[in-house]
């Protein structure tokens, strides 16, 4: 077990959405299909949720949080739901849409981890903010996926 | 006698207890008559203190949009609130950004009226009523997607805008909730509300919709909404939707073809195959009534077995590139549908000559 | 019991008579809100307040309704329903006067009246024939011991979530283990002050 702190976390998933948003690019050049290539493009261009939500605070606040200890063990925190994520380079549009679905999943899973520990009142108000978030993504994506544009 | 001492000294203690615990609630609980100022004086409602700010104005017929029904979840129901109303609470700050915070944007459900209040409220919403109606008709018009007219009962009519939506209210586990869709009828047809649904699997609200049946009662609020269909006749109108994002549009097509039966309107429709393309007869029909009226449907992933088509393929902002001439005529574009659709519809209207200012969205 | 100050028998109280650490009396209230200090210290303070006030009418009743009449037997179901009507009391008084304060204590607010310190702190000044002062200040004790024992845990178990627990012991079990070793650190006060 390891103590790691808010910032850990908060770099993780940063990394991790990064990661996400060369995915997309990579995709967008790649596919064939012109509505992979819209939708890649367009999600590569809104995965923001992270830096958006600590915009909103201000610098003191941010540094104050990013101190804040968490609990790292298998028990309490695992990311190794985003490290696993294999992203198959000639996925169909559905495809593509279930693979942000579940990362959506992902990313709300180690949210809600880091909440399920004994956190400050401020620590738990960005990360809810976080998962309402990436909530709201998922909900925004079902919505692309049922209308069946792509 | 002696059994009867102790209890009546029980309850000589309990009724002074509660003597005192009614006299405190009096004090302290009752507010008392609380006045809501509306607008700087526009509307004063004095309601009963003690409520929460939403259910003092859905009492006094004032229907904020809230999803969640003031479970302080869906975070819809923001209001300006000028004075009064305290700090804002723990349950609100996930929802508001921080120069929200600091314009004193509050989520109206979690506001409680302790006080004489100043709230300022968007004129468009002061006129949203709640509607009793039925099912008049229920037309499924592709494998997942239904039109639901419903008659009004009470009041018997709606005064609506194109573009604008109302709130359906859905049965949930927890209460009810209200979901947003756009009204597909043309206003000039006060006496009904259209709505054009897509299942969404797992969806409260599209669930919903599609179990109803002819006859069965619901209710809904509305019109919400601010957008504003320009006056100007020589204005053309370019409409621009994409897989369900169709009701809008519709409305503002016959309501533009009834007013003006010969101003310029343009209809560019994406959908992926044949089996998921509606609507498409009555816009052929409405263009035998406006010569000025042109009707493009693509198929973005058309299949030759689906037989003969006679429209457009590819992605519908390929069509509207290649249809839509760039000039210096004045028109408006509404656009509906997902959003990576409007995104890239945006960039070929840029290119076009559209103004920012021209082109309104509705995602979804 | 005449003869001993109120002044002792505050100090008495919080430290060598904690109505926590050496009755173990309120333990639900204490375990389950003991995770942040800044809700336990809230708790506390309501704590605090309907101790010193409940005695202090208990008192009221006790010496001037059921000795009188000889009914002392009803003190137990008269206490209590004391105690239910001043909590609904203060929770109509907070909600009005620090709704945010309201908002931070949720549930722990009604969860006062079934709190058994204060009870006990009522049931202890009729055993140990408190005076009028005393009692206030008794109650008053009683009051802060809890909220001091109450806050050291809760500064304990703030830390302890960055240490290594074995997984039978997390949680509650852990917190009773330390409340234990607690209680016995305060043992060391005992010479101080003494009271019955």
């Amino acid at each position: 077990m390891a103590i790691i702190t808010v910032a850990d976390v908060l770099k993780m998933a940063e990394d991790f959405e990064t990661k996400l948003v060369d995915y997309y690019t990579k995709i967008a050049e790649q596919t064939t299909s012109d509505g992979v290539k819209l939708l890649a493009d367009y999600m590569g261009r809104h995965r923001r949720h992270l830096s958006e939500a600590l915009e909103r605070l201000g610098s003191a606040e941010r540094e104050e949080l990013y101190s804040f200890p968490i609990r790292y063990e298998p028990l309490a925190l695992d990311y190794t739901c985003l490290e696993r994520r294999e992203l198959p380079p000639d996925a169909t549009a559905a495809e593509v849409l279930d693979i942000a679905i579940e990362i959506d999943g992902c990313l709300i899973d180690l949210y809600r981890q880091v909440l399920a520990q004994d956190v400050d009142q401020e620590v738990k108000d960005l990360f809810e903010s976080l998962v309402q978030a990436e909530e709201g993504d998922t909900i925004e994506l079902k919505k692309i996926k049922a209308m069946d544009y792509f | 006698m002696i059994f009867f001492l102790p209890i009546l000294v029980f309850a000589g203690i309990l009724v002074a207890l509660a003597v005192v615990l009614t006299v405190a609630e009096r004090l302290l609980v009752n507010y008392g008559i609380c006045k809501i100022d509306i607008n700087a004086g526009d509307r004063v409602l004095e309601i009963e203190g003690g409520q929460t700010l939403l259910s003092a104005l859905i009492e006094s017929k004032i229907f904020i949009p809230s999803g969640c029904g003031g479970r302080g979840s869906c975070g819809y129901c923001t209001i300006t609130v000028v004075s009064g109303g305290g700090a804002v609470l723990p349950t609100e700050t996930p929802f508001l950004t921080r120069s929200q915070v600091r314009s004193g944007v509050r989520l109206a459900c979690q506001v409680k009226v302790r006080e004489d209040l100043a709230v300022r409220i968007p004129e468009e919403l002061l006129n949203v009523q709640l509607f009793t109606a039925t099912v008049e008709n229920v037309r499924r018009l592709t494998h997942d997607m239904v039109e639901t007219r419903f008659e009004l009962k009470e009041p018997a009519e709606i005064e609506q805008r194109p573009g604008q939506y109302v709130q359906l209210q859905a049965p949930s586990p927890e209460g009810p909730v209200f979901r947003a869709y756009s009204i597909s009828s043309p206003a000039y047809a006060t006496g009904i509300v259209e709505l054009v649904v897509r299942l969404v699997p797992g969806g409260i609200g599209s669930t919903y919709a599609h179990s109803l049946k002819e006859g069965d009662p619901i209710a809904l609020t509305g019109p919400y909404g601010e957008f504003r269909l320009s006056e100007d006749p020589d204005v053309e109108i370019v409409c621009i939707g994409g897989g369900s994002g169709m009701a809008p549009l519709k409305n503002i097509l016959f309501s533009v073809c009834e007013r003006w039966p010969n101003r310029k309107c343009w209809l560019f429709f994406g959908c992926r195959s044949a089996r998921d393309v509606f609507y498409l007869d009555e816009f052929r029909e409405l263009a035998k009534k406006n010569p000025n009226f042109r009707v493009i449907y693509a198929l973005s992933d058309h299949d030759p077995w689906d037989g003969e088509w006679d429209g457009e393929t590819g992605f519908i902002h390929v069509s509207v590139d290649k249809h839509l001439e760039a000039g210096d005529v004045k028109r408006h574009a509404f656009l509906c549908g997902p959003p990576p659709m409007i995104e890239a519809v945006m960039k070929v209207l840029d290119e076009k000559g559209f103004e920012e200012d021209d082109i309104f969205y509705d995602k979804f | 019991m005449a003869e001993v100050s109120p002044l002792v028998i505050l100090v008495a109280a919080i430290f060598t008579n904690n109505i926590l650490l050496a009755n173990f009396l309120g333990m639900c209230s204490f375990l389950a809100v003991s995770k942040r200090i800044d809700t336990a210290a809230g708790l506390g303070a309501a704590v605090i307040f309907v101790t010193t006030f409940t005695t202090a009418i208990n008192y009221g009743i006790y010496h001037h309704v059921l000795v009188p009449m000889g009914l002392t037997f009803l003190s137990y179901i008269i206490f209590i329903t004391v105690i239910a009507a001043f909590v609904q009391f203060v929770e109509m008084f907070v909600e009005r006067f620090s709704p945010v304060l309201y908002h931070a204590l949720g549930i722990f607010l009604p969860l006062i009246t079934v709190n058994c310190a204060i009870l006990g702190v009522s049931l202890f000044m009729i055993i140990r024939n408190y005076t009028f002062m005393q009692s206030i200040a008794f109650g008053f004790g009683g009051g802060v011991g809890w909220t001091l024992a109450i806050i050291l845990i809760a500064g304990l178990r703030q830390k302890m979530r960055y240490s290594i627990v074995p997984v039978p012991f997390r949680g509650v079990a852990i917190a009773m283990v330390i409340t234990g070793v607690m209680a016995m650190t305060f043992m060391g006060f005992a010479g101080m002050v003494t009271i019955q």
